[in-house]
């Protein structure tokens, strides 16, 4: 993990010339200009990113990952971590056979419930990414359905050409469009967990 | 889960006040307990009830396999850590070690030794002239090296500072991931126990007002904004409001799900403080009337 000082929005560390470094200090940082930004969505499209590849030349033991948590972003933290999951697997990080950090050394450093761990790798299993093998560890085992950069696209385009520019145009800021986006994801969970309790039923 | 504590109706009078009011909670072994409330609510009261040094005064509380909090058998299980992490003064570092490897039947000096060390604690100093938070860390030490099926710790965090919480909070999550250890602990900090604890009990007054798994209280309460009463969401089978902060903000328990979202509110889901808050802040007596 880098972690960069931007002092203007046009600043680029010249030493990070590989790809994945160049894509780390993108997302290291917020206050890229929004060529950079377009730059990056080109090599992939830019989930905000939380991961950590671990140092080359660690243990063959070692997970190649380290999870990171961003404690303000309101996600669950067992969903923080699948997410990080799929996302690793996306770009490549993460391949079938690797081994997910062992849940004593996530809890150690990030300081969260072995339960919380324990909760994303076996959603991780339900999901058919990752199977546990019991006293060896986590594997994954299958890579997550991807959402090809084209399809990202087209749904973000969609949502900006549609939507967005309707809630902008009655007068809508950014943090009341956030507010209604949230407030429609709890309108949808309510009304999608009324659904599997009638199924349920 | 089978529990490792049992608390059933426990009271605890000193004198004249009332420290806990009919107390019922059950803490699941191999749990990590948060126990939130404002000062003077009980929490060190219920503590010491569960580490044995104090016995209630009405009610029974239990620990694993129904063993009394003080029994020695009790004592082989359980270690305690009080505020300001008490360890005997007047001596060195490395004698406090030396004694409580004595007065332990299962005591691992080494682990207690090697965790000194690493945290850069001499073993030759006088416990007396360690800062406040080495001096807990001491504490933690060797409620540590007795390697206990119940950790209790009171506000174990609060005179660390930041680095050293989060530590001490990653240290015992990969204590409870390898052993299984039950941990109860009493806290101010709550955006820090969202992240390490299972299971939650606020106290109010004496009273233990919410005690559950976190996740399933989580999903229970909502936070509603926009210009709704208590009698529409009850109306509209929401359940019962907890608090209300704002003439437009309200916290409720959510208690059905199958009912319609409300037209004229924004939902939106309750974190642990909020919850914590909405349940402190809620005042059981009429306003103008002064608590007795």
């Amino acid at each position: 993990m880098l972690i960069i000082r931007c002092e203007g929005g046009e600043e680029v560390d010249e030493n990070l010339d590989s790809s994945r470094d160049y894509r780390f200090a993108y997302l290291a940082s917020q206050k890229f200009s929004t060529n950079h930004l377009s730059e990056a969505r080109h090599q992939r499209y830019s989930f905000p990113m939380e991961l950590d590849k671990a140092v080359n030349g660690a243990q063959s033991d070692q997970s190649p990952i380290r999870f990171r948590l961003n404690a303000s972003s309101g996600v669950p933290t067992y969903v923080q971590l699948i997410n990080q999951v799929e996302q690793a697997l996306r770009i490549g990080y993460l391949n079938v056979g690797d081994r997910l950090p062992r849940i004593k050394e996530v809890v150690e450093s990030l300081a969260i419930n072995p339960n919380t761990v324990l909760k994303a790798y076996k959603e991780l299993e339900t999901k058919g990414i990752a199977s546990g093998r019991p006293g060896v560890g986590t594997f994954i085992v299958a890579s997550p359905p991807a959402l090809s950069a084209e399809a990202f696209d087209k749904l973000r385009q969609e949502f900006i050409d549609g939507w967005l520019k309707s809630a902008l145009k009655v007068g809508l800021d950014h943090a009341d469009i956030i507010t209604l986006v949230q407030s429609a994801l709890e309108t949808l969970d309510h009304s999608s967990s009324t659904l599997t309790s009638q199924v349920s039923q | 889960m089978t529990s490792a504590i049992q608390i059933e109706a426990v009271s605890r009078r000193f004198r004249r006040r009332t420290a806990l009011r009919s107390v019922t909670a059950t803490i699941p072994m191999g749990s990590v307990t948060a126990l939130v409330g404002s000062n003077g609510a009980g929490k060190t009261t219920l503590l010491n009830l569960m580490a044995g040094l104090l016995t209630p005064s009405s009610g029974t509380i239990s620990i694993f396999d129904n063993l009394i909090p003080g029994s020695m058998e009790a004592l082989g299980k359980v270690a305690y850590v009080a505020q300001d992490g008490p360890v005997s003064t007047s001596r060195s570092v490395g004698d406090a070690v030396h004694i409580a490897r004595a007065f332990n039947i299962s005591f691992d000096f080494d682990a207690a030794v090697l965790r000194l060390q690493r945290l850069g604690i001499d073993l030759k100093q006088r416990v007396s002239k360690l800062s406040g938070g080495h001096r807990a860390q001491l504490a933690i030490t060797l409620a540590l090296a007795r390697t206990p099926d119940l950790l209790v710790l009171d506000e174990p965090l609060s005179s660390l500072d930041p680095i050293a919480r989060r530590d001490l909070l990653g240290e015992l999550m990969g204590h409870c991931a390898e052993s299984g250890m039950t941990i109860i602990f009493s806290s101010h900090v709550i955006a820090e126990l969202e992240r390490i604890a299972s299971h939650l009990v606020l106290i109010k007054d004496g009273e233990a007002v919410v005690a559950g798994e976190i996740d399933e209280l989580l999903g229970q309460h909502r936070i509603f904004m926009g210009s709704v009463t208590e009698a529409e969401l009850v109306s509209n089978g929401e359940g019962s409001v907890i608090s209300q902060t704002h003439p437009v903000t309200l916290a409720a328990r959510v208690i059905r799900f199958d009912v319609p979202p409300l037209a004229n509110a924004l939902l939106a889901p309750a974190t642990l403080e909020d919850l914590a808050y909405a349940y402190l802040e809620h005042t059981s007596f009429v306003a103008g009337e002064l608590p007795k």
